[in-house]
């Protein structure tokens, strides 16, 4: 059966496998930060062409700590896996080298100005950019990947979810040590099964987004038996629950998120509704769900064969 | 067992000829026992009853005078002992009991039958063992007429347990047989056991202890009974202790920007749940199923599944108690059905709640194992 997390979200998936090399407690399989690198998913940072000045978000970021930065982009080739039989695949490829491309414009302030805040100071910085994707995908357009990677000075690693293991295939790290520790791949914790270091991110899927919103802000009015719920308490609800929702963003773009999801599941999704107690209170539309766990099941089993999750 | 007393009732406080009632309540959130008393007395809606509090240390006390006593001790940051009762003819005790199975944040203790049977030590010549059945609504369901499509419609019916109450009288020997055989039969969903202790001091007392981790008080010395509620939290205590290895532990830093980082993560262990040789699979597999996602009335949990291919299954299933999200999925391991649990969240108060409701509503065989034990 499929790998958890949500339901097949290969992009969060690959992810928190890449997380994992960053993060000590996988001690063993903690490859990199055993090697003194330290990395954040969902940075926002600044690049700069000709005057202009334009925010991006990559997946994710890392440093040695004195002076190399990686910069890994992973939602690009996931959105292309899922168009196998287009004709113009190796365009879109080229296409999503181009915009990886883009992050060696990254202003050094915004990379800076990032690891500060995790006290990290760094001095010279060299940026290395790096493609990650789903080991089948490459294996499916080697040819096309491979020459886009020599032609951007791009780094491709890929993921093997099945075998546990993250390869490097084209590209050359500025720390020599990786290219060795590559030889002939890295392998990845086999346990936890699904890391769980971050369970929303960015790009993390909609649908999964929605499905696991819902079923936390029910979860927590069913523990706490009331049926009112504040605009304002949910940022602290969704930070309280295990794991965070969005922890790692500032609170202004979390405000954005739970204000699409709150917008879909009162409009689209009809799980709230506005409360006449006061303004910005919002209660279940079918209040039977605080002692019914049969309404509980039924209102998440409607929910995600709606949005497709199940079938 | 039984070294230490927690003396919680003062003797002139308790009338001599009441029963006493001693209830293990595990808590999801480090609360002073203040707070959960409050909530549990606000509850009680006495109208115009004036309750009054005393908060010393770790004890809080809720008294209305010429009627009850509630006493609360804190006993780690997850067990509380609430001790009950009352001085006048009517009792709250049904009603305290209702509020606590409803307030979501708590739950009662839970003493498996193999802990149960272990409180024979202290018996003397007759134990009474007190059975109790249920139909599982389900087996009703299965074998009802009603069309698929017009189930939802009467599903109240299936939710009303219809129970029949067996008492069986027996010596000490066959206790143990009635405990460890009939049991794992599951013939039973309530069990209690009922015994009288002796100690050289404090003394003697007639005590019953039930699968909620109940201990009720029925007569003689208050002492004494308050060592085998020693006992019984002590026994739950390991529990959890047990259960502590495969949850989840995650600590955040809040940075200067107001976002949160990851600092610390202890991964979680994988674990199963098997089962021994149930009748039919199939239709073992169809209840569990049921279990873990429609639930049932009066149950903790609840889910969504997500996927079914024959016999084995995958869903998420959530509980309330400690807000756990579980992956499970149902196979086959060389014929011995498995039930895999890949936590997202949880914690030992969840795994608590999982296990008992598996070992109650499926089989006594139930057992729970690490991958890496």
């Amino acid at each position: 059966m499929t790998n958890s997390l949500g339901w097949n979200e290969l992009h969060t998936q690959l992810l928190n496998w890449t997380f994992s090399l960053y993060m000590n407690q996988f001690r063993g399989n903690a490859h990199l930060a055993n090697q003194g690198y330290f990395g954040r998913p969902d940075p926002t940072l600044e690049i700069e062409q000709s005057v202009k000045r334009k925010t991006v978000t990559p997946d994710f970021i890392a440093t040695d700590q004195k002076g190399i930065v990686q910069i890994h982009d992973i939602k690009g080739f996931e959105r292309l896996m899922q168009r196998i039989n287009d004709n113009d695949i190796a365009e879109k490829i080229e296409q999503e080298f181009q915009k990886i491309s883009d992050y060696r414009n990254v202003t050094e302030s915004s990379i800076k100005s990032f690891f500060s805040k995790h006290k990290i100071d760094l001095k010279n910085i060299s940026v290395e950019l790096i493609a990650v994707m789903d080991f089948d995908f490459y294996i499916r357009h080697k040819k096309i990947i491979d020459s886009c990677a020599k032609k951007s000075n791009v780094i491709v690693w890929t993921i093997d979810i099945n075998q546990k293991r993250i390869r490097k295939h084209a590209g050359h790290h500025l720390d020599n040590k990786l290219d060795q520790m590559f030889k002939p791949s890295i392998v990845l914790p086999i346990h936890p099964w699904c890391p769980a270091l971050v369970l929303f991110t960015r790009q993390t899927d909609k649908r999964v987004k929605t499905y696991h919103f819902t079923s936390n802000l029910i979860a927590a009015l069913v523990q706490d038996s009331k049926n009112l719920i504040k605009f304002s308490e949910i940022d602290n609800l969704m930070i309280n629950s295990t794991p965070p929702k969005f922890a790692h963003l500032i609170p202004a773009e979390r405000e954005k998120e739970w204000i699409t999801l709150l917008f879909e599941a009162i409009n689209r999704d009809k799980i709230l509704k506005k409360s006449e107690k006061g303004p910005d209170m919002y209660e279940l539309q079918n209040p039977a769900i605080l002692e019914s766990p049969y309404s509980r099941n039924k209102l998440l089993e409607d929910l995600s064969r709606k949005l497709g999750i199940i079938k | 067992m039984g070294t230490n007393s927690y003396k919680l009732v003062s003797e002139e406080d308790f009338p001599k000829d009441k029963q006493c009632y001693y209830y293990s309540i595990l808590c999801s959130r480090d609360l002073k026992s203040i707070q959960i008393l409050n909530d549990i007395c606000s509850r009680l809606l006495l109208g115009n009853q004036k309750i009054i509090f005393q908060e010393n240390d770790e004890i809080s006390i809720a008294t209305v005078e010429k009627k009850f006593h509630l006493i609360l001790k804190k006993i780690d940051p997850s067990i509380y002992l609430l001790v009950y009762f009352n001085i006048s003819n009517v009792s709250i005790k049904e009603k305290l009991e209702s509020i606590i199975a409803r307030i979501k944040y708590i739950t009662f203790g839970w003493m498996a039958p193999d802990d149960l049977g272990k409180f024979e030590n202290y018996s003397t010549d007759y134990d009474i063992i007190k059975l109790y059945t249920s139909y599982d609504p389900y087996y009703l369901l299965k074998r009802s007429k009603i069309q698929p499509e017009l189930q939802d419609r009467y599903q109240d019916r299936w939710y009303k347990p219809r129970s029949i109450e067996v008492n069986i009288k027996t010596s000490k020997i066959d206790a143990h047989d009635v405990l460890s055989t009939l049991l794992k039969k599951k013939i039973t969903e309530t069990v209690k056991l009922s015994f009288n202790a002796k100690f050289s001091n404090p003394g003697e007392a007639s005590i019953v202890v039930d699968q909620d981790a109940k201990v009720i008080h029925e007569r003689g010395e208050l002492q004494a009974t308050e060592k085998i509620v020693s006992d019984v939290v002590q026994k739950t205590q390991e529990k959890l202790k047990d259960y502590s290895r495969y949850s989840t532990f995650r600590k955040y830093t809040k940075l200067d920007d107001g976002s949160f980082d990851l600092s610390n993560y202890s991964p979680t262990q994988p674990f199963f749940y098997s089962f021994e040789f149930p009748e039919d699979i199939d239709e073992f597999s169809v209840k569990l199923e049921n279990l873990l996602t429609i639930s049932r009335k009066n149950l903790q949990i609840y889910g969504t599944r997500l996927e079914r291919k024959g016999r084995d299954f995958s869903c998420l299933t959530y509980i309330p108690v400690d807000r756990s999200e579980l992956r499970l999925t149902f196979c086959e391991d060389d014929g011995t059905p498995q039930l895999v649990v890949d936590p997202l969240h949880t914690t030992p108060l969840g795994i608590l709640t999982l296990t008992r409701t598996l070992s109650e509503k499926m089989t006594w065989s139930t057992r729970l194992s690490g991958f890496y034990d």
